[in-house]
């Protein structure tokens, strides 16, 4: 059994990462919060999602983020030490198998 | 605050931020002007809100309002940024050369901000272009200690406090407020100088006005035109304004090195806002702009940008008519508030030349960067610059910092490693 926790960050457009939001806090255990970034001008094109969930959950919130990457909605995604800029759904597949690799 | 809070901002701000960016939450314990000025902050908006100071990094401020406590970002960079931009707005001996300068000034803001919001092949162009043939040689460095050692008095707190305030302004009870038909931040008002602001731009195409005019209208749209969103930014621009002016006047009062003066704090409020407006658009632009060209969209809503800055400046100008007034006057009598409309008219008139200037300078910039057809091939603005550094040692060390800065944010482009291999 996996009891691992990880950190993660991510950047992205306000749909995403409000369904992103919603996803996470389905997750028993996990802890989020979701803001926009709001500059001098105004401009809150940026929006951050951070979060706590626990390992096993891991894949599922990769998996739903890999159906979210089309027109560049995800800008930037952290995960512990590992950052990505404008992942593609073959760079989350990578990420989702060597933390499954981690956990076995 | 929770655990979790606590994890939560700090992962937020480093990566928001950048790997060489070093920031802390700022000490509010000691006396200094900055908590002098959030003293006041925290009497109207109450203690929600931490200041984080950030050195090095991007030059930006910003908050995170979906935290708790609300982190605020107080960039240092930016601080110098404006402070080395406000010289363009209020230094006699640049006159002769500011359209130059000005042009070289916005292309280098640009090519900073590129690199973190845009295409650092743009990013490479931009400086090139900002430092091939340059003649004058102004400092964009670190200014914070000069900063630091400035007497306390209008420039000084309009300098490190304007862009601060305007996002504690944000937090402020009266952005959930709504508003009667009749006051200055109601839909009707708002939309009536939305549409006041356009007729000012005549080389604007009818079209595209109506266009703006139907997306100012539309809660969903992003519009920059939208009216809840000049709305929170007017709001955030009086508080930012009324703000400076107690905090102004009360710690030039405490400190004595100078006697306030009114017609000072209304120069800096004019010149912060156009400050402002200048590095928004240089953002807007590194934002959209791309080594093969910009959208037909994002063309568009640049091109809105001054018109919402106006927007904004005249909801600004209603605040500044009357908070100056009663300081003037008490209980003015409408002939005292005719007075002060003139004086404020008066300088805003003054600087009506230099703004102009500067916009012209900032409008080549967002051409060349914006449109490709503006600029030669970017191997051959790298070769015009390759030739020209053996005589120019000031470029090359610029060039230099400028490949520093994206080596600490890890990026990488074509041009930028063509860049290097000039000056290695």
């Amino acid at each position: 059994m996996d009891l691992s926790t990880h950190t993660l960050v991510v950047h992205a457009d306000e749909k995403v990462a409000t369904a992103l939001k919603a996803r996470l806090d389905q997750e028993p255990g996990s802890e989020s919060r979701l803001s926009g970034r709001r500059n001098l001008d105004g401009d809150a094109a940026a929006w951050i999602v951070v979060a706590t969930i626990a390992g096993q959950a891991l894949p599922h919130v990769l998996d739903f983020l890999k159906s979210c990457l089309s027109a560049k909605q995800v800008k930037k995604f952290k995960i512990g030490d590992i950052e990505i800029e404008n992942p593609t759904p073959e760079d989350l597949e990578i990420l989702r198998k060597e933390i499954q690799n981690r956990r076995e | 605050m929770s655990d979790f809070d606590n994890i939560a901002i700090e992962e937020a701000l480093k990566s928001s931020l950048g790997r060489t960016a070093i920031f802390r939450r700022y000490d509010r314990e000691n006396k200094t002007p900055m908590n002098f000025v959030l003293d006041e902050v925290q009497r109207q908006i109450g203690p929600g809100f931490g200041v984080y100071w950030v050195d090095g990094g991007h030059p930006e401020v910003f908050c995170l309002p979906g935290f708790s406590p609300i982190p605020v970002v107080f960039s240092t960079r930016y601080l110098s940024l404006t402070a080395f931009v406000r010289r363009l707005f209020v230094e006699e001996s640049l006159k002769g050369v500011l359209p130059d300068v000005a042009e070289r000034t916005a292309l280098k803001v640009i090519a900073e901000l590129s690199l973190r919001h845009g295409d650092p092949d743009v990013a490479v162009l931009a400086l090139v272009k900002s430092i091939t043939g340059k003649g004058i040689w102004i400092s964009d460095d670190d200014q914070l200690m000069a900063l630091e050692h400035e007497p306390i008095h209008e420039n000084y707190m309009a300098t490190w406090f304007y862009g601060l305030l305007h996002e504690l302004g944000h937090l402020h009870p009266a952005q959930n407020s709504a508003f009667g038909e009749k006051h200055a931040f109601s839909d009707a008002r708002i939309l009536a100088a939305i549409a006041a602001s356009l007729d000012r731009f005549p080389a604007y195409p009818d079209g595209m006005k109506r266009a703006a005019i139907e997306q100012a209208r539309q809660s969903q749209e992003n519009s920059i035109l939208r009216i809840d969103h000049l709305r929170t930014e007017g709001l955030a621009d009086m508080f930012a304004a009324s703000v400076l002016f107690k905090s102004t006047f009360e710690i030039m009062k405490r400190v004595n090195q100078k006697q306030f003066e009114v017609i000072r704090y209304v120069q800096e409020i004019v010149v912060f806002s156009n400050i402002i407006a200048v590095i928004d658009r240089c953002r807007r632009t590194a934002a959209l702009a791309t080594l093969t060209g910009g959208t037909r969209a994002a063309a568009f809503e640049s091109a809105l940008h001054p018109v919402s800055m106006m927007v904004r400046g005249m909801m600004l100008r209603e605040y500044l008519d009357r908070a100056v007034a009663e300081y003037l006057y008490s209980k003015p009598t409408t002939r005292q508030f005719e007075d002060v409309e003139q004086l404020i008219d008066k300088i805003n008139g003054s600087f009506s030349e230099t703004v102009d200037t500067i916009d012209s300078g900032v409008a080549r910039a967002m051409a060349f960067s914006l449109f490709p057809e503006h600029r030669t091939n970017g191997l051959a603005a790298l070769d015009a610059f390759r030739i020209e550094l053996a005589e120019s040692p000031l470029g090359g060390a610029e060039a230099r910092r400028f490949c520093e800065l994206a080596d600490s944010l890890s990026i990488s482009g074509k041009l930028l490693t063509a860049l290097k291999g000039i000056l290695s």
